[in-house]
C-alpha cells in the first residue's frame, strides 16, 4: 500500500465528515482538527518503506504513489515538512469555529493542507508549482464567503500564484534541458534570477504582497491567517528544497544576495506601511510582510543556522498569527465591512489582549514566541556587521514601537468589570496567549523539533 | 499519427491566426455570455494548436477539460444574470471600447514585433504556433491588467495558461502535465464561478435591503 495514497484517502474522509457536520461549525472544526492531527501522527510515527506488524499481520507502506508516470513521494525528506503542515492545520482548526467564518472553511482548510502537502511530495518536485496553484485556488474559496463577499484580494492571489506557477515551470524546464552545470555561469545566473522571481511571487515579496493587503480588509482575519500560514510555509519549504537539490544554486552568491534583498524590501515596506495605517487589519497584513522579511533575511544568511532560524520563525508565526487573528475576528465580527473602533469598550477585553500579545509576538518582543528567533537573527546579522544588520535592527525596533502604539489604542477605552467571565471563547484566547509566553520563555521546547523538520535535506544541512 | 491529425496539422496556420483573434475578442466583448462562447471556441483552437507537439488523445483531453471549464463558467455566470455586462469592483478602470481596441492593437503589434525571431529554440512548434501562443499570453496579461471583474480575470488567466500550454507541451510532452494543467483550468473556472455567484447573491441582498 502507498503511504501518500493512505494520507490522501484519510484526508478526503476527513473532508467528507467535516462537510457532513457543516451546519454545526464547532463539530466541523473539531473533526477537521482531529483529522489533520491523525494525519500528522501518521506521517511522523508510522514506519514508511519498512516492514511493520499490526495484530500479527505484516505490512509495508510504500513511500511513493505513482500517477501518469509521475509520483508523490512521502520519504524522509518530505515526511517532516508535510507533517508540519498538517500539524499547523490541526492547531489552527481547533478554535476555527469561534472566528465566525463560513461553515465550509474547516473542510476547505483540510483540502488546502492536502494540496500543500502534495506540493511538497511531488516528484519531479518542480511540479510542486502546480500543486501550490491548487492550494491558491482553494485559498480563494476560503477567503470569499457569503459573509465576506468582496473578492479583489482573492482574485489577485489567484492571478499572482498562476503567474508564479508558470514562471517556476519554465525554470524547471531550463534546469532540466538547459544543461546547467557549475561551469555555465551565465546560464546559472539567468536561471537563478527567473527562479528567484517565481519564488518571490509565492513568498509575498513586495509588490507581490498586494493581495494580502486587499484580503486583509475583505476576508475573515482567521481564514486569512490560515491561508497565509499554509502558503508561506509551503513556499519556504519549496525554497529550501530548491537550495537542497541544486548545488549550483546554493553555491551562487547571487541567490543569497537576492534572498536578502527580498527580505530587506519586505522589512522596509512592511514597517513603513504598518506605521502609516489606521485600520488594524492592514497593520496586521504589513506586519506579516515584515515578518516574512525577517525569515528571508535568515535564509539569505546561507548557513544551516540561518535556515533553522527561518523555520523557527515560521513555526512561531503560526502561534502568534493564530492567536492574533482569532482575537481580531472576535473584535470585528459586529461590523466586518468597516474599520474597527478601538477606543470603545465594545470588544471583549480578552480578544483585545489576544490581539495585542499576538502583535507583540510577531514584532519579536521579549518573552514572546517571536523573540528567540528574532534575537538570534539579530545576533547573527550583527556579527556580520553588514548594512542588513543595522537596517534589520532599526525595523525590529520600529515594529515594536508600532505594536506598543496599537496596544495603547486597543486599551485606551479602559476595561469594564466582569471581563474575566469563564467562557470557551475566553479559555481558547487565554490558552493561546499562554502558549505564546510559554514558547517565548522556553524556546528549547520547539526549536530542536524545528531542526528535525528539515533533517531530510541532507545536502543543505549535512 | 492518424489521417485526421495530419490533416489538422497541415492547416495549423488557421488556428495560429484564429487564436489571437479569439483572445482579442474576449477583451473587446462586454456580454458575459459571448465571452464564454468565445472562450469555448478558443479552447477548440488551442487543442488544434497543441496537436503539433502532443498526441491526438492528449489534445482531446485538453479540449474536454476546456469545454467543461467553460460549462462551469456558464453555470456561474448564468446565476449572476447572464445577459448583464461585465463590471468590476473598481470603477476607475478604463472601460471605453475605443481604449480597449487601441490597447489590443498595441499589444498585438508589439508582441508580433518581438516574436518575429523565435525566442526559444523549440523544434516541435512552428513559428506561427509560437507567435500565437505568445499573443495569447500577452493578450491575457492585458486583460488582467485592465480589469478586476472576476469573469474577465478568470478568462484572462485561462487564456494565459492556454498560451503557456501550447509552448510548454512542446517542451515537456508528459501526460502528467497535461492532466495537472487541465485540473488548473477546471479549478480556475470553479473559483471564478463561485466568485460570480457570491457577488450576485450579495448584490441581490443589498438591493433587497435598500
Amino acid at each position: 500500500m502507498s503511504a501518500p495514497l493512505v494520507l490522501f484517502s484519510f484526508s478526503m474522509l476527513t473532508v467528507v465528515l467535516t462537510l457532513a457536520f457543516r451546519n454545526d461549525t464547532r463539530a466541523a472544526s473539531t473533526l477537521a482538527s482531529v483529522g489533520t492531527l491523525i494525519s500528522a501522527l501518521f506521517i511522523f510515527f508510522v514506519p514508511i518503506d519498512q516492514a511493520a506488524e499490526i495484530f500479527g499481520n505484516t505490512f509495508r507502506l510504500e513511500p511513493d504513489w505513482r500517477l501518469l508516470g509521475r509520483a508523490l513521494v512521502l520519504d524522509q525528506v518530505t515526511q517532516p515538512m508535510v507533517g508540519f503542515l498538517y500539524l499547523s492545520a490541526s492547531f489552527l482548526l481547533l478554535p476555527a469555529w469561534l472566528a465566525g467564518g463560513s461553515r465550509y472553511i474547516p473542510a476547505l482548510a483540510v483540502v488546502m493542507s492536502t494540496a500543500a502537502g502534495a506540493a511538497l511530495m511531488a516528484r519531479p518536485f518542480l511540479y510542486a508549482a502546480i500543486f501550490i496553484e491548487f492550494t491558491a485556488i482553494v485559498a480563494g474559496l476560503i477567503l470569499v464567503t457569503r459573509k465576506t463577499p468582496r473578492n479583489l484580494g482573492a482574485l489577485r492571489l489567484l492571478t499572482l500564484y498562476t503567474l508564479g506557477m508558470l514562471i517556476i515551470l519554465i525554470t524547471g524546464w531550463l534546469l532540466d534541458q538547459g544543461g546547467i552545470t557549475s561551469a555555465t555561469t551565465g546560464m546559472i545566473n539567468r536561471a537563478t534570477m527567473i527562479m528567484i522571481f517565481g519564488i518571490a511571487v509565492l513568498i509575498l515579496v513586495p509588490p507581490f504582497h498586494i493581495w494580502l493587503i486587499n484580503a486583509s480588509t475583505e476576508a475573515n482575519p482567521y481564514a486569512l491567517s490560515f491561508v497565509v500560514i499554509t502558503l508561506q510555509s509551503s513556499a519556504l519549504f519549496f525554497l529550501l528544497r530548491f537550495l537542497d537539490v541544486y548545488p549550483w544554486l546554493r553555491e551562487n552568491q547571487l541567490t543569497f544576495q537576492s534572498i536578502r534583498a527580498g527580505g530587506m524590501v519586505c522589512l522596509i515596506v512592511g514597517v513603513l506601511f504598518a506605521a502609516g495605517q489606521r485600520d488594524l487589519r492592514k497593520v496586521l497584513a504589513y506586519m506579516i510582510v515584515a515578518d516574512i522579511g525577517f525569515a528571508l533575511l535568515s535564509t539569505g544568511v546561507g548557513t544551516s543556522a540561518g535556515y533553522q532560524l527561518a523555520l523557527g520563525m515560521t513555526a512561531s508565526r503560526i502561534v502568534s498569527l493564530g492567536v492574533l487573528s482569532l482575537g481580531l475576528s472576535l473584535l470585528i465580527e459586529p461590523s466586518p465591512a468597516g474599520p474597527i473602533v478601538y477606543d470603545s469598550s465594545a470588544g471583549s477585553v480578552m480578544a483585545r489582549l489576544a490581539v495585542f500579545v499576538g502583535m507583540l509576538s510577531i514584532s519579536g518582543f521579549p518573552l514572546t514566541a517571536g523573540f528567540p528567533g528574532r534575537w538570534s537573527l539579530m545576533t547573527v546579522l550583527m556579527d556580520s556587521g553588514s548594512i542588513n544588520a543595522y537596517l534589520g535592527f532599526v525595523t525590529y525596533l520600529s515594529l515594536s514601537v508600532v505594536t506598543l502604539w496599537w496596544g495603547y489604542k486597543l486599551f485606551r477605552g479602559g476595561i469594564r468589570g466582569g471581563w474575566m467571565q469563564v467562557s470557551l471563547e475566553n479559555s481558547f484566547l487565554l490558552l493561546g496567549v499562554a502558549v505564546i509566553f510559554l514558547l517565548g520563555l522556553f524556546p528549547q521546547l520547539t526549536y530542536p523539533w524545528i531542526v528535525e523538520l528539515v533533517s531530510g535535506l541532507t545536502r543543505l544541512f549535512g | 499519427m492518424n489521417g485526421i491529425d495530419n490533416f489538422l496539422l497541415d492547416l495549423q496556420i488557421i488556428p495560429a491566426v484564429a487564436a489571437p483573434l479569439a483572445a482579442a475578442s474576449l477583451l473587446l466583448v462586454d456580454r458575459k455570455a459571448w465571452k464564454i462562447y468565445i472562450l469555448a471556441i478558443q479552447y477548440v483552437i488551442v487543442a488544434w494548436l497543441v496537436l503539433s507537439s502532443l498526441p491526438g488523445e492528449s489534445a482531446v483531453v485538453k479540449l474536454v477539460a476546456g469545454l467543461i471549464s467553460t460549462a462551469i463558467l456558464y453555470l456561474g455566470a448564468g446565476r449572476s444574470e447572464f445577459s448583464s455586462l461585465e463590471s468590476g469592483n473598481v470603477e476607475n478602470l478604463p472601460r471605453g471600447r475605443f481604449f480597449w481596441l487601441t490597447a489590443v492593437l498595441l499589444v498585438v503589434i508589439g508582441t508580433l514585433g518581438v516574436s518575429l525571431e523565435p525566442w526559444m529554440p523549440i523544434e516541435a512548434a512552428q513559428i506561427p504556433v509560437q507567435q500565437a501562443a505568445t499573443l495569447l499570453v500577452a493578450l491575457g496579461l492585458l486583460g488582467l491588467g485592465l480589469s478586476v471583474a472576476p469573469l474577465q480575470v478568470g478568462v484572462s488567466l485561462m487564456t494565459i495558461v492556454s498560451g503557456f500550454e501550447i509552448i510548454y507541451s512542446a517542451l515537456e510532452p508528459s501526460l502528467a502535465i497535461v492532466a495537472l494543467l487541465a485540473l488548473v483550468h477546471l479549478g480556475l473556472a470553479l473559483v471564478v464561478s463561485y466568485f460570480e455567484i457570491i457577488r450576485h447573491d450579495s448584490a441581490s441582498e443589498e438591493s433587497r435591503t435598500t
